[in-house]
């Protein structure tokens, strides 16, 4: 299968498909303190910006974005497994509940910490499309408008809220995956999508590199 | 084709200079733990700063895959000036060691520094540094186990910054095509104002600024407090050349100002009440940046002067008040004040030193940082009200925090375990101390070069 049919495949689908993916990963990575989760969440969202993007720009811009995040999200895990970070579901509590709640001393489905998040993601979600309709990015459908915003508020989000160097970098990576919906659509030049895949890589690392260093630690109160 | 013009690799230029620093670097990384690679390290330094002052031609410009590098006489002193600072910290780091890491990766980030000071474009600029920034963020944490406050915080911050940054140089592009386009002035300026605001540390984004001086080294703080704000700094300086017409934008003056006054504000008080070396380093460094950023706000060409100057004092400022705090430090095992208790009566050179290298960031009389405050004085009284009051005070409360320390110093002596004087940090902290008051008095032959430089 060439790479113009699988564009082609690619393009059958509506653009509201990974923008509701983007808008689901956003949620579970502020939602979810589970590493292995957070990290699949954060490589569908890579996912879900190259199909967006194969939309709007030359494809093979769009699948050199997806292909810095699949060496991302590896470097993540490893310096997570490394770090023996320890927010990760046990067999047992892999549920619904598992997921939302996570483990608690109460055994409260919904923890204070997460029902705040959970608010905080719906005034997010209110305000995103309030923004994507007042201020409409201007070569940008509307559509996009809305998971660019999403995106780099649950990416500041997710900074404000944590002080683990992993989900910082979730973070951070997720206001930038934001970011670069827009900014690809703008500044198409391969030397400055070369240097900017460069610097996500080495982001990646450098998380990765205070991921480890930080060690195991006190349980982070949600 | 025009990857890499062939003038650029036979004579003299920008990017035969860079591969100087490069060829040398696996060397460095293959001898960082020994003494050879620190010693190589400072060689190294000590010959791009040469070569970068006198061999290599000002500006020619060079054409890469469409971009524009130019190597001008702002690159060549502010990458002389870079590499000469370096060159001292690596002398410190060979006495009181800094991490391994810091000879081949300060390198690597001196040449990524000279690279975004030489090429034409903002957003090309602001990802260089940003990967001057991720490699900064092994330097800082240093292999320390436990927190990375200081380096998470950096890393956040600087990476806030480049989209800002990376809309900018959109916008300015933008601009050259369609002038006529008004809006476009205050977005470019706000887009410039936030992304250079982060970069800068403004206060109140200074968060990383205060992580960095608590918790790394000594002489790696030094090392980002001096690079980062300088390279910021100069970039600044091309663009408002470049774009005049940024500083044109309704209240975009007065709002740099107002800025570097709050930042200077913000760094006295905060100074004036630390208990520790390193976090009183990185409040002092913060009050210099705000009076740096009132000059640029000033936008005379006697303020363009008065900047590299002022770059020039803090680089010679920080490096002494950090070789002089390492040298208490290996003593003493902390910076606190209550762990350098009678420090000073057996160790007398880096107690002035301290002080010696505090009193000038304040901008005391008869040291070097008073000429450049003496001068900004003078801009912001013409601006009337009581400015030049705020000014003074905020210096006032950085020397206050560094006469506390000294206070701390000749106290009464506690036991402590006496290790050996070093002989070059001594020597080191004894010429900085001159060169920080000898500039202080003589200034006109320095004051002379930076007016050529920005002639």
């Amino acid at each position: 299968m060439s790479l113009q049919a699988i564009l082609n495949f690619i393009r059958t689908f509506p653009l509201e498909l990974p923008v509701l993916l983007l808008f689901l990963t956003g949620s579970l990575l502020v939602l979810i303190r589970d590493w292995r989760v957070s990290i699949v969440a954060l490589l569908a969202q890579y996912l879900a910006m190259g199909l967006v993007l194969a939309h709007l720009v030359r494809p093979e811009i769009a699948f050199a974005k997806v292909l810095v995040g699949l060496f991302i999200c590896p470097m993540l895990y490893l310096s997570a497994r490394q770090a023996g970070w320890r927010y990760q579901l046990t067999f047992s509590q892999f549920g619904l509940r598992a997921l939302l709640g996570q483990r608690t001393l109460t055994g409260e489905a919904f923890p204070p910490g997460r029902a705040f998040r959970l608010i905080l993601l719906l005034l997010l979600g209110v305000t995103t499309f309030s923004l994507a309709q007042t201020y409409p990015i201007d070569n940008l459908p509307q559509v996009v408008s809305v998971a660019v915003y999403w995106l780099a508020a649950t990416g500041l989000l997710i900074l404000m809220l944590t002080e683990e160097s992993l989900k910082l970098g979730h973070g951070m990576l997720t206001a930038i995956i934001g970011f670069e919906l827009w900014y690809t659509t703008l500044e198409q030049s391969l030397f400055i999508v070369g240097l900017w895949g460069a610097v996500n890589l080495l982001l990646a690392l450098a998380v990765g590199y205070l991921t480890a260093v930080r060690g195991v630690k006190l349980e982070e109160d949600y | 084709m025009n990857l890499l013009p062939a003038i650029g690799l036979i004579q003299p230029s920008v990017l035969w200079l860079m591969g100087l620093l490069l060829v040398f670097l696996p060397f460095v990384y293959l001898l960082r733990r020994w003494w050879l690679g620190g010693g190589l390290s400072v060689l190294v330094c000590l010959l791009g700063a040469y070569l970068a002052w006198r061999a290599i031609p000002r500006g020619e410009v060079l054409v890469i895959q469409g971009w524009t590098w130019q190597y001008d006489d702002l690159t060549a002193f502010s990458i002389s000036l870079l590499l000469v600072a370096t060159a001292c910290l690596f002398i410190l780091s060979l006495n009181t060691s800094q991490g391994w890491s810091f000879y081949p990766l300060g390198i690597l980030i001196l040449t990524l520094f000279l690279a975004a000071m030489a090429v034409h474009h903002l957003g090309i600029e602001a990802l260089i540094i940003e990967l001057g920034v991720l490699l900064s963020v092994f330097i800082i944490q240093g292999g320390r186990i436990g927190s990375t406050r200081a380096a998470s915080r950096f890393l956040v911050m600087m990476t806030l910054a480049v989209p800002f940054l990376l809309l900018a140089a959109w916008q300015l592009e933008q601009y050259q095509t369609n002038q006529e386009n008004t809006p476009f002035l205050s977005q470019v300026a706000l887009l410039v104002g936030g992304g250079f605001g982060i970069w800068l540390g403004v206060a109140p984004l200074h968060g990383w600024l205060s992580g960095i001086a608590a918790e790394a080294k000594a002489g790696i703080a030094a090392f980002i407090f001096i690079t980062f704000p300088c390279v910021a700094i100069i970039i600044l300086l091309k663009l408002l050349q470049s774009a005049s017409w940024l500083l044109e934008v309704p209240h975009a003056v007065n709002i740099i100002i107002f800025a570097g006054l709050f930042t200077a504000m913000v760094g006295g008080l905060f100074a004036s009440v630390q208990r520790a070396f390193g976090s009183l380093m990185g409040y002092s460094a913060l009050f210099d940046l705000g009076i740096m950023l009132i000059a640029v706000g000033l936008g005379t060409e006697q303020a363009g002067t008065m900047i590299l100057f002022a770059l020039l004092v803090r680089a010679i400022a920080l490096v002494l008040i950090a070789t002089s705090s390492a040298a208490f430090e290996s003593q003493s095992g902390g910076d606190r004040f209550l762990h350098m208790k009678g420090l000073a009566r057996r160790r007398p050179v880096p107690a002035i030193g301290l002080v010696v290298g505090g009193l000038t960031l304040a901008g005391a009389p008869f040291t070097a940082g008073f000429i450049s405050r003496w001068f900004l004085l003078q801009g912001v009284a013409s601006m009337g009200g009581q400015w030049p009051l705020l000014i003074l005070l905020s210096s006032l409360g950085v020397a206050i925090g560094y006469i506390r320390g000294l206070g701390a110093l000749i106290e009464t002596p506690v036991v402590m375990v006496t290790v050996p004087q070093k002989w070059a940090m001594t020597v080191m902290i004894l010429s900085l101390i001159a060169l920080c008051v000898g500039l202080g008095l003589f200034p006109q032959s320095v004051l002379t070069m930076m007016m050529e430089l920005t002639g």
